[in-house]
């Protein structure tokens, strides 16, 4: 048991380690969603008989470094019919119940998939869903469930955990279930749908210090990343009740419009409202979903659409993701709005503050880490391996010659081999590990902020070892080698899965 | 064998160095690395002691001084030990980087 003096101890400890990183966000300058307020939230329908369910699923053993994708049968469901009025995910410890540091273990999605179709889903951000009074998802017990998600472990250290949801469900069985309308998922992906439906936002790119894909998608590559579940084709008169966005470190707001004889609006503009000092760089962000009496009545032939904006002006954001989830009831509803005559934009609603797992933000120069770019260089070097969440040479952990950065001679590249997943290697203990720049030197503490893929040269390895192709975030290979042009300098860099692991390179 | 060598070196040390032992817990302390903490995490030694770190887990561990009068480093390890001899008073915040905030440990020089 922890005493309360210690828990002050400790409260202590983070609250020293909360430093703002100072580049990152310009003095002065507004967070993204600042307009929004904090403390308004969207409100949880009630009904007579409505029941407040909760469920633990797992527990899940979470491997050292792990980054995999799972699904499984999940049995964890009402045992009545009802409608499902009010989801919230969260991620606990097995072994105290306890929510985990998100700099630690890192909810990095989960996804019901009810009845064949995903359903409701969960980043970090951990947005709740409220259908509005009077609506709800309808549930038969024998739906099959699944549990499709992928939990990071940032830490060299394993661990158990559990995920937990919070359901507020009304059964078929209490008179008021009679008043409620029936709605669906429509599940909008920029990406989607697919088990790993991810994008790039490269610094720089864009329009003014921001990217919005896939409108802004130019590359093949860029353009190959678009899912299919981008657009929606209206086939029948249809009312939209909801919908709340889901982005990455970095995202901005994502956007619903549609399209009506060649004319476009915006129906809804699911803001990032970010309570991370340093700006849009963490996961302590909250979204906004839409309004209670937000209802639009579209027709056969509307083309939906759905974009994500990321903030590109200083850093990179790799395998980002633009989700809204967005929520129907057939026909047209008496109080729905028609997009063209009547304005349905309106500012959204968070449906939870400031989260106390996103306490850890980094970013303090007090970090003991060695600033590389001022050590004596090491042997000239063609090969890194990594292994053990280590980087052979140059790793920031290391001391003395092998701590130091190897030289690569000017014209040349350097290999990377990640040992920690080799073709063949199990899939359960597979670590993906990325060599990704970082403005030197990069050195800071690590936290939800910090490092970040902010280099003004850029590079990443994309996420070196083996999966199963399409289901992971695994680039299938285990070697990759640096740009061959880069200028002389001492190059730092950190892996995205495991951002304590930092190292350098010098080319001479 | 390798029992036998270290009987003989006991029973070499033993005869006349009885007090050897006493003298060398003045001047060097221990902490322990483990999963994932420092024991102990707080410590204080005199001008002119020395610490000794012992990695006990299974897991790799460094050393680093995030603040403090002087400055040091121990490589990231599973298995081994070691020393730094204080000879500057003050406070020392020190982490091992890989599991920081946490594994933290602070030694005062007085």
């Amino acid at each position: 048991m922890r005493t309360p003096r210690l828990n002050l101890a400790l409260t202590a400890l983070l609250a020293a380690l909360v430093v703002v990183p100072a580049s990152a966000q310009a003095a002065g300058k507004p967070l993204p969603g600042a307009h929004i307020s904090a403390k308004a939230y969207s409100p949880s329908a009630t009904y007579p008989g409505l029941q407040h369910l909760h469920y633990e699923y797992g527990p899940i053993s979470i491997v050292p470094g792990q980054n995999t994708i799972d699904i499984g049968p999940n049995h964890l469901k009402p045992d009545v019919p009802g409608y499902i009025t009010r989801f919230s995910p969260n991620l606990i410890y097995a072994k105290n119940g306890k929510v985990p540091r998100v700099d630690v273990i890192h909810l990095h999605h989960g996804v019901w998939i009810m009845d064949g179709y995903p359903t409701m889903a969960a980043g970090e951000e951990k947005t709740v869903f409220n259908a509005p009074e009077g609506y709800g998802y309808h549930y038969k017990p024998n739906d099959q469930w699944l549990m499709n998600y992928m939990i990071h472990n940032l830490t060299p250290t394993p661990t158990k955990v559990f995920i937990t949801y919070d359901i507020d469900f009304l059964p078929d069985s209490e008179a008021a279930a009679a008043t409620v309308t029936p709605i669906l998922p429509i599940w909008m992906d920029v990406a989607g749908i697919k088990a790993y439906p991810v994008f790039d936002a490269h610094k720089g790119s864009g329009r003014k210090g921001k990217y919005t894909f896939p409108d802004m998608a130019k590359t093949n590559a860029a353009k190959r990343a678009i899912g299919p579940a981008h657009q929606w084709v209206v086939d029948r008169d249809t009312t939209l009740v909801g919908t709340a966005g889901h982005l990455h470190p970095g995202g901005l707001y994502d956007d619903l419009t549609v399209t009506r004889d060649g004319a476009t609006k915006r129906l809804f503009r699911s803001e990032a409202k970010y309570f991370e000092p340093a700006g849009a760089v963490s996961w302590d962000v909250s979204m906004t979903a839409t309004k209670p009496d937000w209802r639009v009545a579209l027709k056969a032939g509307d083309v939906v659409n759905v974009a994500a904006t990321y903030d590109v002006s200083h850093a990179s954001w790799y395998e980002s993701m633009g989700i809204m989830v967005t929520w129907y009831a057939q026909g047209k509803r008496p109080e729905a709005k028609d997009p063209f005559t009547q304005g349905v934009d309106a500012t959204g609603i968070l449906t939870h503050g400031h989260l106390p797992e996103n306490n850890n933000h980094g970013g303090s120069k007090l970090s003991g880490l060695p600033d590389p770019t001022s050590l004596l260089s090491g042997p000239p070097t063609k090969n890194v391996n990594i292994k053990d969440f280590t980087y052979a040479r140059g790793d920031f952990t290391l001391t003395g010659m092998k701590g130091r950065p190897p030289i690569v001679k000017r014209g040349k590249s350097l290999q990377f081999t990640n040992l920690d997943s080799l073709p063949g290697g199990s899939l359960q203990t597979a670590k993906y590990h990325t060599i990704t720049a970082c403005k030197a030197p990069c050195n800071r503490t690590t936290g939800i902020a910090y490092p970040t893929a902010n280099a003004d040269i850029q590079f990443d390895s994309s996420e070196l070892g083996y999966g199963t192709p399409g289901f992971t975030a695994a680039s299938n290979r285990h070697v990759w080698s640096t740009p061959k042009n880069l200028p002389r300098a001492t190059y730092t860099y950190f892996c995205r899965i495991h951002p304590f692991m930092r190292g350098s390179f010098r080319v001479k | 064998m390798r029992r036998a060598l270290a009987i003989f070196a006991v029973l070499l040390v033993g005869g006349g160095a009885a007090a050897i032992p006493s003298v060398g817990a003045i001047k060097t302390k221990t902490v322990l690395i483990k999963d994932d903490f420092f024991s102990p995490k707080k410590l204080t030694v005199s001008k002119g002691g020395k610490v000794q770190w012992l990695w006990k887990g299974k897991e790799a561990h460094n050393i680093a001084v995030a603040s403090g009068p002087s400055s040091f480093r121990a490589g990231k390890r599973k298995k081994g030990h070691f020393e730094h001899t204080f000879t500057k008073r003050g406070k020392y915040s020190i982490f091992c980087t890989i599991h920081a905030p946490d594994m933290h440990m602070t030694i005062t020089v007085k």
